[in-house]
């Protein structure tokens, strides 16, 4: 039966309103964490921000401090001096670097030029200490356990897994083309949702009024969904797998997934705000209309 | 008394997000409970392959 409301809806047009209303929250939730898996893989500035975090280069000097005090032991040099040589400024400089890798990486299928410690000023300490005959091993040896330990803290990645599997991706596919593609798929999204908020638009432009019910229903679930997608982002931001196989990157992934998680609480939580504002805007005029109705 | 000016007795206004993010969460979780743990051990192999312990 297609019954017809006051201001002239049919039931069949409010029907369709729902699924639309439906859809928009799909889509809205579906382009907002669309777009931060997109910033995930490839924004520079992101990947820079992080990079650049103050806590993460924190973590990172005091696990190389660590290290060293502990190689000091073993090997038998200064570990006072060879701390003295790594500088957070340093640090930041070389995950500057490591970004830049990840973002080449992740852009256009290309491994790029590893980062490198600068082992000068430590192999200068380490040759001191074998010409006073306090090594227990080869000076290149120690030389080279050193750097491999700094690098390993800061980009603890297998270069020939990299550079091999880079080559044989591209091999195979047409990555900058793949990632071209996947940086539209949000804008396809706000597009879709765009289309959605038309048809609502369209179906109630007879009682404007109604469609403020169904927009607002759209925000707030949309807003629900990804506030539970940054849940699922923090969630994963905690897993052991990656702490397991090397807290250095960890440390990364743990920075850049709190940033991620973040915007996408602020995103969702003004989307809440706003859908329940439309709410009470629609529940006020209906409250009006009956109250005036009744008079 | 026109259909909108009626008491309803269905959800309530403020409900209707929850009601409508419902369905889409449901088909989320559905979807990391029956993906997840495979996702999660063919994440795990590969960053055994490419990060350094």
């Amino acid at each position: 039966m297609n019954r017809i409301t006051t201001g002239g809806t049919t039931k069949t047009e409010r029907v369709c309103a729902w699924i639309a209303a439906f859809l928009l929250a799909v889509f809205l939730s579906v382009t907002i964490l669309g777009t931060v898996a997109v910033q995930m893989i490839t924004s520079a500035g992101l990947h820079l921000n992080v990079a650049a975090d103050a806590g993460m280069i924190e973590k990172q000097y005091r696990e190389i401090c660590e290290n060293i005090d502990v190689m000091a032991g073993e090997y038998g040099f200064s570990a006072e001096n060879v701390k003295a040589t790594v500088t957070r400024e340093e640090l930041k400089e070389m995950n500057r670097k490591s970004a830049e890798f990840w973002t080449g990486l992740l852009t256009k299928g290309e491994a790029g030029t590893i980062p490198r410690w600068n082992i000068g000023a430590i192999q200068d300490i380490i040759y001191t200490a074998a010409e006073e005959k306090t090594l227990t091993e080869d000076a290149q040896t120690v030389i080279g356990d050193v750097r491999e330990m700094i690098e390993n803290t800061v980009f603890p990645l297998r270069e020939t897994t990299i550079t091999f599997g880079s080559k044989m991706a591209k091999d195979m596919a047409d990555i900058r083309g793949i990632i071209r593609s996947v940086r539209q798929l949000p804008l396809l999204g706000a597009l879709i949702s765009l289309a959605c908020a038309g048809v609502i638009a369209l179906l109630l432009a007879k009682e404007i009024f109604q469609s403020l019910k169904y927009y607002g229903t759209a925000l707030a679930a949309g807003g629900i969904v990804t506030l539970a997608g940054c849940i699922g982002l923090l969630v994963l931001r905690s897993d052991g797998m990656l702490q397991e196989a090397n807290a250095g990157l960890a440390g990364e992934f743990h920075a850049l997934f709190g940033k991620l998680a973040l915007g996408c609480g602020i995103v969702g939580t003004l989307l809440v705000i706003a859908g329940y504002l439309l709410l009470y805007f629609f529940s006020r005029k209906k409250n009006s209309e009956t109250a005036e109705s009744e008079t | 008394m026109s259909t909108e000016n009626k008491k309803r007795s269905g959800i309530s206004l403020w409900l209707l997000p929850i009601a409508t993010a419902a369905p889409i969460l449901a088909a989320a979780a559905f979807g990391v409970i029956r993906f997840g743990p495979k996702i999660h051990k063919l994440l795990n192999i590969l960053i055994k392959l490419v990060v350094k312990a």
